[in-house]
């Protein structure tokens, strides 16, 4: 059941984003950020929008799948669009109390609707077609003129590495507890606010034993193989920069210059 | 018959990548009363099989019935099938919670709404049944032995009274002594309150001396069936599926060319082969 959410998981495949470097997608990342940022008018939301779709379909990631990825935020979505709906001056168009409904509203709805769905799916693409540990080993090599400055980068990649490589067993563990547990006749799911907080005490409490036992455990494993952190660790695999990648950096650009014209023309 | 599985099928994550079918219309009835295995190399389907028996697990083709109740019924209640087959995972031990032992084994007849007094003739009926000694019951869980812990989350689940029993490799883990342990007090249970006992192992040695009758699960299918001595028998055929056969299974067939599957049968053989000669 905790299976089911799609947001922030890899899928793994070997299409030309999936082949991109790490770092260098963490880049484009939030060059398309700007970009969904930068758009004011129709059309530049309409390129963007048809960026979305081109660069989704070369991921070959299953639209269902990513689309599948906004089902967690609907609530929150629909939430701002309703806000921004009847919160907003301008023209009106209908009335009811301190609700009103207005044409400025409706516009801004619209715009804010489309910027929160591309831009997750827009970022969602960048965990979809990157390995956990590609990401963490981008944010590394990205943080690293910090490292001068006293940021201790490998460290905090490395806690993140974990953090993340653990995310899908802990999961895993989770839905197991919780069937055991309800196999003994818990309830998850009914019962007021307190009564359910309540009835997380046997989920919880085994949950936090096993992450502690496992935490210990890797500790020891990293130990036994003389982990020592950060200085004079090489790689196995290099990471470089390829002419794919600056190709990609092109195409964004271009992205973003096309949003910037169609923000002067529409 | 208590547990009927009619041409079960079940998929993890219809439809997302990692979709995996984890059972092929599998078929099986279980009597009541009756002891069985249910064999399998990992990732043959058997843990995904037993959830199906208390309804945590709902097949996505064909269905399943348990003690008349269809569990893909929308109007089944899940709760009362769950207390009617109670299901003790692989390594129970980390389920435990409560602060004390006797709290741990109270939950689940808590949950069923059973009286205070019900309860606590409960808890200490499941604890004698496991070989628990009542000087546990106000220990942490955590400050007891592995073995212990074993049994005190196998009382848990037996605290419900439920009809049936499904052990999900109940002796993984644990050393031999312990292992030994275990399948006799499961045994001894089984013989004194006569309930229905699933056991599902991959080890063969301790399934052979219990059950009545075996399954053997391979990709998702049963692949044989039959009492232990008939499954044993077509060792080849386990060892394809990754399974070994009793050694004195072996030995027995390669020697005398008779089919047994525990020592106690195979002495018994020699001695009477001995007496005849």
């Amino acid at each position: 059941m905790l299976k089911d959410i799609t947001l922030g998981q890899y899928f793994p495949g070997n299409s030309p984003l999936h082949r991109l470097d790490a770092m260098v997608k963490i880049v484009l990342t939030f060059v398309f950020l700007s970009a969904v940022f930068t758009a004011k008018t129709a059309l530049a939301y309409a390129a963007v929008a048809a960026f979305t779709v081109v660069i989704i379909m070369i991921s070959g990631v299953p639209f269902k799948f990513v689309v599948k990825g906004l089902k967690p935020l609907v609530a929150f979505i629909a939430f701002t669009a309703v806000l921004n709906l009847l919160m907003t001056s301008g023209t009106v168009i209908w009335q009811w109390g301190f609700l009103r409904l207005t044409y400025e509203g409706a516009a801004y709805a619209v715009q804010m609707l489309a910027r929160i769905v591309l831009l997750v799916l827009g970022t969602s693409l960048l965990t979809y077609t990157t390995s956990p540990i590609a990401l963490t080993d981008g944010i590394e090599r990205l943080l690293k003129p910090f490292g001068k400055m006293g940021l201790p980068t490998h460290e905090l990649a490395m806690m993140m590495s974990i953090a993340l490589r653990f995310v899908p067993t802990l999961l895993e563990e989770t839905d197991k507890i919780m069937k055991a547990q309800m196999a003994r006749g818990a309830d998850f799911q009914s019962g007021n606010l307190l009564k359910r907080a309540k009835a997380l005490i046997p989920l919880l409490v085994p949950l936090f034993i096993s992450a502690i036992r496992r935490a210990e455990e890797l500790a020891t494993a990293m130990d036994c193989r003389c982990y020592r952190g950060g200085n004079h660790r090489t790689r196995l695999s290099e990471a470089k920069v390829t002419a794919a990648d600056y190709a990609a950096g092109c195409v964004f650009a271009g992205l973003m210059t096309l949003v910037i014209f169609a923000n002067k023309v529409g | 018959m208590i547990i009927q599985a009619q041409n079960v099928s079940y998929i993890y994550s219809e439809g997302g990548p990692f979709e995996k079918g984890a059972l092929k219309d599998v078929s099986m009835t279980v009597e009541s009363g009756a002891f069985i295995g249910i064999i399998g190399h990992t990732g043959s389907g058997k843990s995904t099989l037993v959830q199906h028996f208390n309804g945590l697990l709902r097949p996505t083709g064909g269905k399943v019935i348990v003690c008349g109740a269809d569990t893909l019924d929308k109007k089944a209640d899940l709760k009362t099938v769950r207390a009617k087959v109670g299901l003790v995972f692989q390594y129970p031990e980390h389920q435990l919670f409560a602060e004390t032992v006797y709290k741990d084994i109270a939950f689940a007849p808590g949950n069923m709404g059973f009286s205070a007094d019900e309860t606590d003739a409960a808890v200490r009926e499941s604890a004698a049944l496991v070989g628990l000694s009542e000087t546990l019951f106000e220990k942490s869980p955590f400050e007891l032995s592995g073995g212990q812990k074993r049994r005190a989350a196998i009382a848990g689940v037996l605290a419900m009274r439920p009809q049936v029993l499904v052990l999900d490799e109940p002796t993984a883990g644990l050393d031999p002594r312990g292992r030994e342990d275990i399948l006799s007090q499961i045994k001894r249970l089984h013989a004194e309150t006569g309930m229905t006992v699933i056991l599902v192992s991959h080890g063969m040695e301790d399934i052979a001396n219990c059950v009545d009758y075996l399954y053997v699960m391979d990709h998702g299918t049963i692949a044989m069936q039959g009492t232990p001595a008939e499954v044993y028998s077509r060792y080849e055929r386990l060892e394809q599926m990754g399974l070994t056969a009793p050694q004195v299974t072996r030995l027995m067939k390669q020697r005398y060319g008779v089919d047994v599957c525990t020592v106690e049968q195979a002495k018994d053989y020699i001695l009477g082969v001995l007496r005849r000669a």
